[in-house]
């Protein structure tokens, strides 16, 4: 498998009034890889996965080579509304991204069908979360971003997130993750960490 | 673009409709309107003169009441955030959540105007007043929108989104009341000014709203 060049990243700093949130961070990342981005609390993952996003200012290169430049992404915030159900929120976000992936997929895929017809107010914060990464997947873009992608889920939904990123990465797609759980069950060929300080 | 201009249009009617703020903003209007002839007592003549400010004062203030929710749970919930990362263009969203603004919070002011007038003052249909609104109330959506996009990230949104609005809205009331009252027959010089102010604002606007959102979002 040929490897791109997707993401690099020179002396990327951060800074939120005049404190430096961590140090000067260089990667390159290729298609295939799965990043891991470590560290405790508060010390920059997230803010290191909106700068790449492009969410808060930052100094130091940070250059894209995408086709199209959008880049996958789950925070912390799910961007789902409360009154709409399931299938409201599946053609919304499908029609925005003008997307190819049909509908009777995601829906076994995710195992949708049963909560198709229910208003996301009704659901747990597991289910919401999935949601998100539904969106994610119908977006079909090279590179994810996911911030802290298994808290809050349950052992089903941690194994279909894992399987996601494995197949993600399989088809020349790259992932970011930022996390300080420790987990052996993604195994890819290319697994690089990253401990931010 | 057309299509995703399309696709966030039908989103905020369909949120608009089952979320009830445009019924409120209407029946703040109405409730608004109600105060003034309450206030100045029966058989005053000072209600007919008074009839055309008030429509336009309660249409003020309804559009201030509306502003607060344009913005807010999009950013709260970072649907704002996801526009931005995913390149979806801000210029059709935010001329898309204008349009619905005024069509839930405006259009049917103009709708209601003409009963209004007649309830309060008496006098018959009034072109001005119709027509003045019509060029009025987009404006004031269209001011209000980089003002909605400025207060997100504060905590006291409510009253400073008010206190800062409000000057700005000065020059559309001024217009429209002179535009509208019944002892002008021409005009057509307020008109005219009302509607070079909506064709700068269309274009000015939307676009301070877009640098404003991008600053906003993190």
């Amino acid at each position: 498998m040929e490897k791109n060049l997707l993401l690099k990243v020179n002396k990327l700093e951060c800074s939120r009034n005049f404190l430096r949130i961590f140090k000067p961070i260089t990667f390159k990342l290729f298609s295939g890889d799965l990043f891991i981005i470590k560290g405790s609390n508060g010390s920059g993952k997230t803010s290191l996965i909106h700068c790449l996003v492009g969410l808060i200012p930052s100094s130091g290169e940070k250059v894209w080579y995408l086709e199209n430049s959008s880049v996958g992404y789950v925070g912390h915030k799910l961007a789902v509304k409360d009154y709409d159900t399931v299938k409201d929120f599946l053609k919304f976000w499908k029609a925005i991204y003008s997307s190819k992936v049909s509908f009777k997929k995601v829906v076994d895929l995710f195992s949708l069908s049963k909560i198709l017809y229910t208003p996301v107010t009704f659901l747990s914060f597991g289910q919401k979360k999935k949601l998100a990464f539904v969106r994610l997947y119908l977006l079909e873009t090279q590179i994810w971003l996911l911030d802290e992608p298994f808290s809050g889920m349950d052992t089903n939904n941690k194994k279909l997130v894992a399987k996601l990123i494995k197949k993600h990465n399989e088809n020349n797609g790259a992932t970011i993750i930022s996390t300080h759980e420790t987990f052996e069950k993604i195994k890819g060929n290319s697994v690089k960490e990253l401990n931010i300080v | 673009m057309y299509k995703i201009f399309l696709v966030i249009f039908k989103k905020e009617l369909k949120d608009n409709f089952l979320n009830n703020k445009a019924g409120f903003t209407i029946a703040f209007f109405l409730l608004c309107l109600l105060v003034f002839p309450l206030s100045f007592g029966a058989g005053s003549n000072i209600q007919r003169d008074i009839s055309i400010p008030a429509i336009w004062i309660s249409a003020l203030f309804a559009n201030l009441i509306s502003l607060e929710q344009m913005y807010k749970e999009d950013y709260s919930d970072g649907t704002l955030a996801y526009y931005l990362i995913n390149n979806i263009p801000f210029s059709v969203m935010v001329y898309a959540k204008c349009l619905s603004n005024w069509i839930f919070c405006g259009f049917p002011i103009i709708i209601l105007s003409p009963l209004c007038l007649y309830v309060l003052s008496g006098t018959s249909f009034s072109y001005n007043l119709i027509i003045t609104l019509m060029v009025g109330t987009p404006m004031l959506t269209l001011i209000g929108s980089p003002m909605a996009a400025l207060m997100l990230g504060s905590k006291v949104r409510g009253p400073i989104l008010t206190f800062i609005t409000l000057p700005f809205y000065f020059p559309i009331i001024i217009f429209g009341v002179m535009g509208a009252s019944t002892n002008n027959y021409n005009i057509n010089a307020e008109f005219y000014l009302l509607l070079a102010m909506l064709s700068i604002g269309t274009v000015f606007f939307p676009l301070l709203t877009i640098k404003i959102l991008k600053n906003n979002i993190n």
